[in-house]
């Protein structure tokens, strides 16, 4: 019975893979002009930290009203999240469309002092474009670092 | 063994973004409390036509912004090459500001002996990336790999024989500083 189990698991969970890698066809086009995962406009942002194994947050949790994401909202999110110098090229974005709603990031910046920064973000997109969640997580030397961050939108883009 | 001719022309192509960067402060992004704090702080700029032997051509970004730390709606680009000139560019070997990791096309063309000028990889704007540029020559779109695929077709050798033979001619046209305008 166990085995069975065990089996039946294991092939559900294959199964599951096999879903997640048809859905993974390679990254899409984020051209920062044109990629628009939310509504451009003024946002609502929410932003807590933690760090691994400490429910506690690493920093006090921010709440910003007026958050302009405008013109390109894609701006929100291919960005690096994490305090560090970003050297002359920047970050590439490799970005893949999970489902309708969500997205994963995986972000490659080259830092200020030539080494390589790596963040992923999971971001998830409802209410046709006027909310969103993500949670971004890189690595530092005393362990990973998860920034989870909810967006509302406020109003349309006006004369900036 | 051949020479090869590449002409960076002031032919605008269209718009490419690009950040302020500078050694000391890195890209420019806007700071706390500001509504975009955070976020990099774009600019849209002209890109133009580099051609290979009178027929490739590639689009590149030849004009910089330093990062000084203002932020203003419109700043006319502050780096750049703007007299016209042809040279023998020298390969360095190993610099790789997009090919990360030292991928198999790391390198660049010093344009001007003894200075930081260069032709270099740039920015894939399909990958959402928007580089800093400091005056180098930037190849943009993921064509790096193909300016240099095409550069060692021609000569028939690999790229530091071609640097140190001279055997690429670069011909920079004159170019003035274009204004930038901030998105």
């Amino acid at each position: 019975m166990s085995l069975m189990r065990t089996a039946i698991l294991l092939l559900g969970s294959l199964s599951l893979m096999m879903l997640y890698a048809q859905q993974l066809e390679g990254p899409i086009e984020t051209r920062v002009d044109q990629w628009q995962p939310v509504l451009p406009g003024k946002w609502t942002v929410s932003t807590k930290t933690f760090e691994a194994g400490h429910e506690q947050e690493l920093r006090a949790a921010s709440t910003q009203a007026g958050v302009s994401a405008c013109p390109y909202p894609s701006l929100l999110f291919l960005r690096s999240y994490a305090p560090v110098k970003l050297g002359e090229p920047g970050c590439q974005f490799r970005t893949y469309r999970v489902s309708k709603n969500e997205y994963h990031i995986v972000a490659r910046c080259r830092t200020l002092a030539g080494k390589d920064h790596d963040e992923t973000t999971t971001l998830t997109v409802w209410n046709e474009g006027k909310a969103f969640s993500s949670a971004t997580t890189w690595i530092e030397p005393k362990g990973s670092v998860t920034v989870r961050t909810e967006g509302a939108w406020l109003a349309a883009c006006g004369k900036e | 063994m051949a020479t090869v001719t590449v002409k960076l022309t002031n032919k605008v192509v269209g718009m490419s973004l690009i950040v302020p960067f500078s050694h000391a402060q890195g890209l420019q992004e806007y700071p706390a409390g500001h509504a975009k704090s955070g976020q990099l702080v774009v600019y849209r700029i002209n890109k133009y036509e580099m051609v290979v032997n009178g027929a490739t051509t590639y689009h590149v970004v030849r004009f910089g912004l330093q990062n000084k730390g203002t932020i203003l709606p419109s700043r006319s680009a502050d780096a750049g090459l703007t007299v016209k000139r042809t040279v023998q560019p020298s390969w360095v070997p190993g610099y790789s500001p997009h090919s990360f990791s030292g991928g198999p096309f790391a390198g660049a063309w010093r344009i001007l002996p003894g200075q930081g000028f260069l032709i270099h990889e740039g920015a894939n704007e399909a990958l959402g990336q928007v580089g800093g540029s400091l005056g180098c020559v930037e190849v943009l779109g993921g064509k790096w790999p193909n300016f240099l695929n095409e550069l060692k077709t021609v000569c028939g050798v690999n790229w530091p024989a071609i640097g140190a033979q001279g055997l690429m001619n670069l011909t920079i046209e004159a170019g003035s500083n274009p204004i930038a305008t901030l998105v």
